[in-house]
């Protein structure tokens, strides 16, 4: 049945972008392969976002280029079931309502008004559709955010900083969407300086700092490599015993920044 | 659901079909369900529906232009002496609400694109509609066309409410024979209210999409549009705004020949569009080239 299927991936090719001066991402290159799940990480100003808008052809790179199944986002008809994205929950137009916003998402593509419903209700915002996108807390806006990403069912998803403003109830709603999107196939890139919520959700860990891939390594290879010798107790371990994520992540900074880069 | 390898070569440009996600990917079968054409323009029409503040506009520019029409010919008493042949405009008089509905459009046409560039929503437009120029010209399409119908039942409205209060004032036969309202000149200033209130509202998108901001875009509409004519003290500097400046539209609503009306309608209309044009070109061009 799936075999008639595109594989989408999500590709950096050599990409560079300058603002003026600032050189917000230089050379990156990587592929983030379809039934995983890639983490774009690294401080804040590090080059995250700008990757993410670079990918849905809002901003174009200075050099290089980024490729969505194979192809530039503008060559992509009806993108929305190509790619879903989550990048500014806030930026809706707060007189609109939930299911209004999702509404005219779906016209651009040609999905029909049930479908919207049926996601405001995976999303849990069922009840709240109804209301002015204005009054709904960061939460629910993340919430509709998802919604929106997830509109034309696309096989490619990136989702940037998705967990700002989820309650622990949404946070534990989030990571079993996230496992079930990988388990059906698809490609999704996830950005967060947030390690820890990355830990149990990410294969592939891609830290960005200074606009360059300064780490590009399986979860699971980091852990192993980096966390053995933490020795800074419970902060460094999981619940499990194992070194924690962010411990390895922070030891790797910190070398990175002793080696002066 | 073992996923299988890529293809080597990119995907046929067939978007995968809905389905509900619990059978996700699985759903791309011969039967592919039916889908509706993707389209730019209802898109813009779901969000000219769902914003209250846009529709709230839309109302007052059907109304208000009648009250103002009416406030301003009820207080207007004719000075011809009676019994003479009068010069005044009284169809031009009785649609003088113009004035507040070029506003209000210019409003309308403004918050299309500022609202949405002040929330940053403009990202998901452009993200859903990568080809940029197909989102400010459905834009202009939805604000067109819902000033333009609204345009031309006020300005109807309005002769019909504001005449009788005009010959109350003085302006009847002799002197101000009735108006013929099936004459060509009585519809071309009827219809071409709506016409050039329709072209204000392009203008106002033309604009807002080059400035980004509704609070720059709406001064700038309307003070290119009204005080080239408030300015026009001399007959020289009047002769140029009423040919040469966004003004010029207004000569549409003349249904007589007057000594200080120095443009035809036709001729007046032409530079208003003219400028509209001129003003979502740049904005087409500068959106497609920016970063958003």
């Amino acid at each position: 049945m799936r075999t008639n299927l595109p594989q989408p991936d999500l590709a950096f090719d050599g990409v560079t972008k300058r603002f003026g001066a600032v050189v917000a991402l230089d050379d990156v290159t990587f592929t983030a392969p379809p039934g995983e799940v890639t983490a774009l990480v690294g401080p804040n100003g590090s080059g995250k976002t700008t990757s993410l808008r670079l990918t849905l052809g809002l901003a174009r790179p200075t050099a290089g280029r980024v490729l969505v199944a194979g192809r530039p986002y503008r060559h992509l008809d009806a993108p929305l079931t190509w790619i879903g994205a989550l990048l500014d929950a806030a930026a809706v137009n707060p007189g609109l309502t939930g299911r209004t916003h999702l509404r005219w998402l779906a016209a651009t593509a040609g999905l029909s008004p049930a479908r919207v419903d049926a996601l405001l209700e995976q999303v849990g915002l069922g009840a709240a559709g109804r209301r002015r996108v204005g009054g709904y807390s960061l939460g629910m806006r993340q919430r509709l955010g998802v919604a929106a990403a997830l509109l034309g069912d696309p096989p490619i998803l990136v989702l940037d900083e998705p967990m700002n403003g989820l309650d622990p109830e949404g946070m534990v709603w989030f990571r079993d969407l996230v496992g079930r999107l990988r388990g059906e196939g698809r490609t999704v890139l996830v950005s967060s300086h947030l390690l820890r919520e990355l830990e149990d959700i990410a294969d592939r860990v891609i830290v960005i700092r200074h606009g360059r891939i300064a780490v590009d390594a399986t979860v699971d290879s980091l852990i192993t490599d980096g966390g053995g010798a933490d020795r800074r107790g419970d902060d460094g371990r999981g619940g499990d015993g194992r070194p924690s994520l962010e411990a390895a992540y922070l030891r790797l900074v910190g070398s990175l920044d002793e080696a002066g880069r | 659901m073992t996923p299988t390898p890529a293809p080597a070569s990119p995907p046929a440009q067939t978007p995968p079909a809905q389905s509900p996600p619990a059978q996700a990917l699985a759903a791309q079968s011969p039967t592919v369900p039916k889908r509706r054409r993707p389209s730019a323009l209802r898109s813009e029409w779901i969000k000219l529906l769902g914003s209250r503040g846009t529709l709230v506009a839309l109302g007052t520019l059907a109304l208000l232009p009648i009250g103002f029409a009416a406030l301003v010919v009820g207080n207007t008493p004719s000075t011809d002496p009676p019994g003479q042949l009068g010069d005044d405009d009284i169809v031009a008089n009785t649609l003088v609400g113009v004035l507040v509905a070029v506003i209000i459009a210019a409003v309308v046409g403004a918050v299309t694109v500022g609202n949405e560039e002040r929330s940053g929503m403009i990202s998901t437009s452009y993200a859903a509609i990568p080809r940029r120029h197909h989102v400010i010209l459905a834009k202009t399409a939805v604000a067109a066309l819902s000033t333009f119908v609204l345009g031309v039942a006020s300005s109807a409205a309005s002769y019909f409410v504001a005449r009788p209060l005009q010959r109350g004032q003085g302006y009847v036969a002799p002197s101000y024979p009735e108006p013929d309202v099936l004459a060509g000149s009585f519809v071309r200033a009827v219809v071409g209210t709506g016409v050039l209130t329709a072209l204000v509202a392009v203008y106002a998108v033309g604009v807002a999409t080059v400035v980004r901001r509704t609070a720059i875009a709406i001064p700038v509409v309307v003070g290119t549009l009204l005080l080239p004519g408030l300015l026009a003290t001399g007959e020289r500097v009047a002769r140029f705004a009423q040919n040469w400046t966004p003004f010029a539209g207004f000569a549409i609503q003349h249904t007589v020949r007057r000594t200080d009306y120095y443009a035809g309608p036709w001729h007046g209309l032409a530079v208003t569009a003219a400028y509209a044009a001129a003003a979502l070109i740049a904005g087409v061009a500068l959106s497609r080239r920016r970063d958003v």
